[in-house]
């Protein structure tokens, strides 16, 4: 059914465009041709859903598919929920108006644990038992992927399908079965028990866990041997022959990454320790030249976006990147279009690069060392020195910029005040750096901008293990580079510290955070990423109701023994290697980068050696 | 030919063409910003000999004569836009409209002297189309009524913070057009432009400060028929001025 959504409420709203649909690019489909009817949620406003690559391959191939017609839904914001909530507007697709509550399937993609009470509001808004459990035949199915789905835990309950890894070819598969069912008349779980089996599908009812008495998990079982005991991952072997899209939908209003997004390659070979996709997006696969140029073109045509941003991890590792963005370039300069590298790396090479990119407008850079001291960069084996970055920041000021950015963690395994007095040091001398530079030369304005988010240890990296720091250490450590930051051209910038617990405490929970996130929920909790929304007194109210010590995840240390609630989930990357990752972060012993020569992690054995780099680092 | 803005940035270009259209009404929410992003991004596509500005950020020359709000359609908006060559004026119009979504439409297209100003301050009023909901106690009537009154001030938020302003000079023509209980739709003839400035959403808060029990009423609808300069004819449309084919037909 149609939703009755009158103008009145649209004049009322902020930001109305949120809720129009209508972009150039957006599929309109005649919902009598279709068997399948797929609301693709993305549990945050639309400007920053609209600028998620993942959404926007999913939602262009799901409607190839004749049979299917994916539509998109945004959370709406407060003054929108509140207006739908007044007027009794169910939460409808943002093509057709239709309510989501008759479709087939509810995709949430989990970005950020901070967008889970939105799902949570999502489901209540559209009518849809919140609990799969309550959900009937005509319900729909509620299907998750996303980073996030690496620990399905503590969605367990809400979710009836997550999807673990790459999401192209899973889906379909999905869909096909599901195609089967729906003639068939059988109950709900007679589909999940079809797709239970499919390589990277994981039915969260069909596994229960034991706990110890100190809480931790004794044992984690599918309630029948028929179910795979672990679910590994889906990885597409072959980039250059996967779908991706043609043409992108055009929003009429700004959104975050307003422009087209060309992923060059998946996964990473840096290993950073600290960093989750840089273990779970493994193994490295790069789409040929031809196919990115191919690609760069339709979507150009289609979309007449000025701008062409080179997508993936570490951008700069790909094999031919000076080649691309010189063909690029060359291609299109007459037309105006640019090229935007959305990563780079501390290295004088890639200053050159985006020196050749950004021949006259000299924005801002920004290098992310991430710690302060190189011992710690040691530890999170960043392998990065001081003179790399000093170096890079003297040819960025040599070129013409002025103003630079520094990204770094703070609360990392090990961390000491030495090390965090290291970023004041390092931003000094990136200072002196400029000074260096002759006044004739140099742009006027230095600008230097440290920022510091808090280290949220992650399932699948070397520090699973390890405990975060507490609050109260977090804002220690920030005060104490408040006090050391003393420069007219230094500007420091941090993270609440409650909101990455908060992160700690979801990436790492288990089957038990499901009530306390409905209750957080009940309690209003929503919008958890918008600072002016969060609520912590709500949050640790909803932890004590529910009995639950929410430092329990976050500042725990693990023994590599425990039995961790993401342990039947297989990403590729062997357990034998995190701890050996573990054990040489503690020697602060650096790993060399794998295009250099194989480290053994292990995916090579879920996608086959030919896979990782086309066969190029496994042998 | 070379033309610099008072902001210092340079064109070059060598026919300008005002251009009538519509922006619809399934895309009345979009901003004047978002709709100028869409213009761009049609005529990239469109693959226009469009003249670019020569500052350090290049942007397609083209400007609009007004600022349509968000929540404002409109089926008289003009437009002029600077090419590097002289084209068909009716091959502009196909190739922008075979590129621009579905809810936006270009009416027609006419070359432009060379010395003509630019469209903005020629602009001088506006015909607009109001439908209002929730206005028990709201009738032809009480609008002569309110038209009585011998000044008309309201609250106008401005960028420099608000001010009162008295909006009766501006009041060209007010009359009801439909009253069927259910919806109250009313059409505003006002001044337009730089100078003197009367939108339809700042009359309706007039209106509602004007009789208490307007207090439920909201705006369901503001639809725009036309834009005007003024000629020694009075007000006639930008259209009929330019010589715009398919002008002149919502008078």
């Amino acid at each position: 059914m149609t939703v009755n959504l009158p103008d009145e409420v649209l004049y009322k709203v902020e930001k109305p465009a949120r809720y129009i649909g209508n972009e150039v690019n957006s599929v309109y489909k005649e919902t009598q041709n279709v068997k399948i009817r797929f609301a693709f949620c993305f549990p945050d406003v639309y400007e920053v859903g609209m600028s998620h690559l993942g959404t926007k391959i999913l939602y262009h191939m799901l409607n190839n598919r004749d049979d299917t017609y994916c539509e998109r839904v945004f959370a709406p914001w407060v003054d929108m929920e509140d207006e739908m909530r007044k007027r009794g507007i169910k939460l409808f697709a943002l093509e057709s108006k239709d309510e989501i509550a008759e479709f087939d399937f509810i995709g949430f993609t989990l970005q950020y644990e901070m967008s889970y009470t939105n799902i949570v509001n999502m489901l209540d808004l559209s009518g849809v038992p919140i609990l799969y459990n309550e959900r009937k035949r005509t319900d729909p199915f509620v299907i998750c992927g996303g980073p996030c789905a690496y620990n399905p835990e503590p969605l367990w309950e809400i979710a009836d399908i997550f999807v673990i890894g790459e999401g192209e070819e899973v889906t379909n598969e999905i869909l096909d079965k599901y195609l089967v069912w729906k003639e068939s008349g059988e109950d709900r779980t007679a589909f999940l028990d079809s797709i239970a089996c499919i390589q990277g599908v994981y039915i969260p009812s069909f596994y229960d866990a034991k706990y110890n008495q100190d809480g931790t998990i004794k044992e984690f079982y599918p309630i029948d041997d028929k179910y795979p005991k672990t679910i590994s991952k889906r990885i597409v072997k072959d980039l250059d022959n996967i779908y991706y899209p043609d043409d992108m939908i055009v929003p009429y209003t700004d959104i975050v990454h307003n422009r087209i997004m060309l992923e060059v390659f998946r996964g990473c070979t840096r290993g950073c320790r600290f960093c989750q996709a840089g273990m779970v997006y493994r193994p490295v696969r790069e789409k040929s030249r031809e196919t990115l140029l191919e690609d760069a073109d339709k979507l150009i045509k289609s979309t007449g976006y000025e701008e062409v941003s080179l997508t993936s991890l570490s951008i700069c590792d790909y094999s031919d990147i000076e080649g691309l963005v010189n063909d690029i370039i060359e291609k299109y300069e007459k037309d105006k279009i640019g090229v935007s590298l959305p990563s780079i790396r501390v290295d004088s090479f890639s200053v050159g690069l985006i020196n050749e990119i950004q021949k006259v407008r000299k924005t801002g850079l920004t290098f992310a060392p991430e710690a302060g001291s190189q011992r710690m960069r040691d530890v999170i084996n960043k392998g990065v020195t001081e003179e790399n970055l000093l170096q890079s920041v003297s040819s960025a000021f040599n070129s013409g910029w002025s103003s630079v950015k520094l990204y770094f963690m703070i609360g990392l395994p090990s961390e000491t005040d030495e090390d965090i007095e290291g970023i004041t040091d390092l931003a000094y001398k990136v200072v002196e750096e400029y000074y260096k530079v002759p006044k004739e030369i140099r742009k006027r304005g230095l600008k230097v901008t440290v920022s510091t988010s808090s280290f949220v240890p992650k399932p699948f990296t070397p520090f699973q293990w390890e405990p975060q720091d507490t609050m109260d250490e977090l804002r220690r450590k920030q005060d104490l580079l408040k006090t050391k930051i003393r420069n007219k051209n230094i500007t420091y910038n941090w993270h609440e510290s409650y909101v990455s617990f908060l992160e700690g405490v979801f990436s790492r929970g288990d089957r038990r955070l499901s009530r306390v996130l409905i209750d957080a929920w009940k309690k209003g909790c929503k919008f958890d990423g918008w600072d002016k929304l969060f609520n912590y007194d709500k949050w640790m109210e909803a932890f004590k109701e529910n009995g639950i010590d929410p430092s329990f995840y976050a500042n725990r240390k693990r023994e590599y023994e425990e039995v961790l609630p993401w342990d039947h989930i297989d990403p590729g990357v062997s357990k034998r290697y995190l701890i050996n990752e573990n054990n040489k972060a503690k020697k602060a012993q650096l790993t060399h980068d794998c295009r250099l020569g194989c480290t053994g992690c292990g995916i090579g054995d879920l996608a086959g050696r030919e896979v990782c780099m086309d066969g190029k680092i496994c042998d | 030919m070379v033309l610099e803005t008072l902001q210092g940035e340079r064109y070059a270009w060598m026919a300008r063409y005002v251009i009538k259209f519509s922006k619809g009404y399934g895309i009345k929410f979009i901003s004047h910003l978002d709709l100028m992003r869409t213009f761009q991004r049609a005529m990239r596509r469109a693959n226009l000999p469009i003249s670019y500005s020569m500052g350090f950020n290049p942007h397609a020359e083209f400007s609009f004569a007004t600022p349509l709000s968000v929540g404002t359609w409109s089926i008289g908006e003009y437009m002029d836009i600077g090419l590097e060559h002289e084209m068909d004026e009716k091959d502009i119009v196909d190739s922008i409209n075979s590129n621009l979504p579905p809810h936006i439409r270009i009416i027609g297209a006419k070359k432009m002297d060379d010395k003509s100003k630019s469209l903005m301050p020629m602009v001088g009023g506006a015909l607009w189309e109001v439908t209002l909901v929730g206005h028990k106690g709201l009738n032809s009537d009480m609008i002569k009524e309110f038209l009585k009154q011998p000044e008309i001030k309201v609250e106008k938020q401005g960028k420099r913070g608000t001010r009162i302003i008295d909006i009766k000079p501006m009041i060209l023509n007010l009359k009801t057009i439909e009253d069927n209980g259910g919806e109250f739709i009313f059409s505003l003839k006002s001044l337009a432009g730089s100078k003197n400035n009367l939108n339809p959403d700042l009359l309706v808060k007039a209106l509602k400060a004007y009789c208490n029990e307007l207090s439920e009423t909201e705006i369901r609808d503001i639809k725009k028929i036309e834009t005007y300069t003024l000629s020694d004819d009075g007000l006639i449309s930008l259209g009929e001025f330019f010589g715009i084919l398919g002008s002149g037909l919502y008078e």
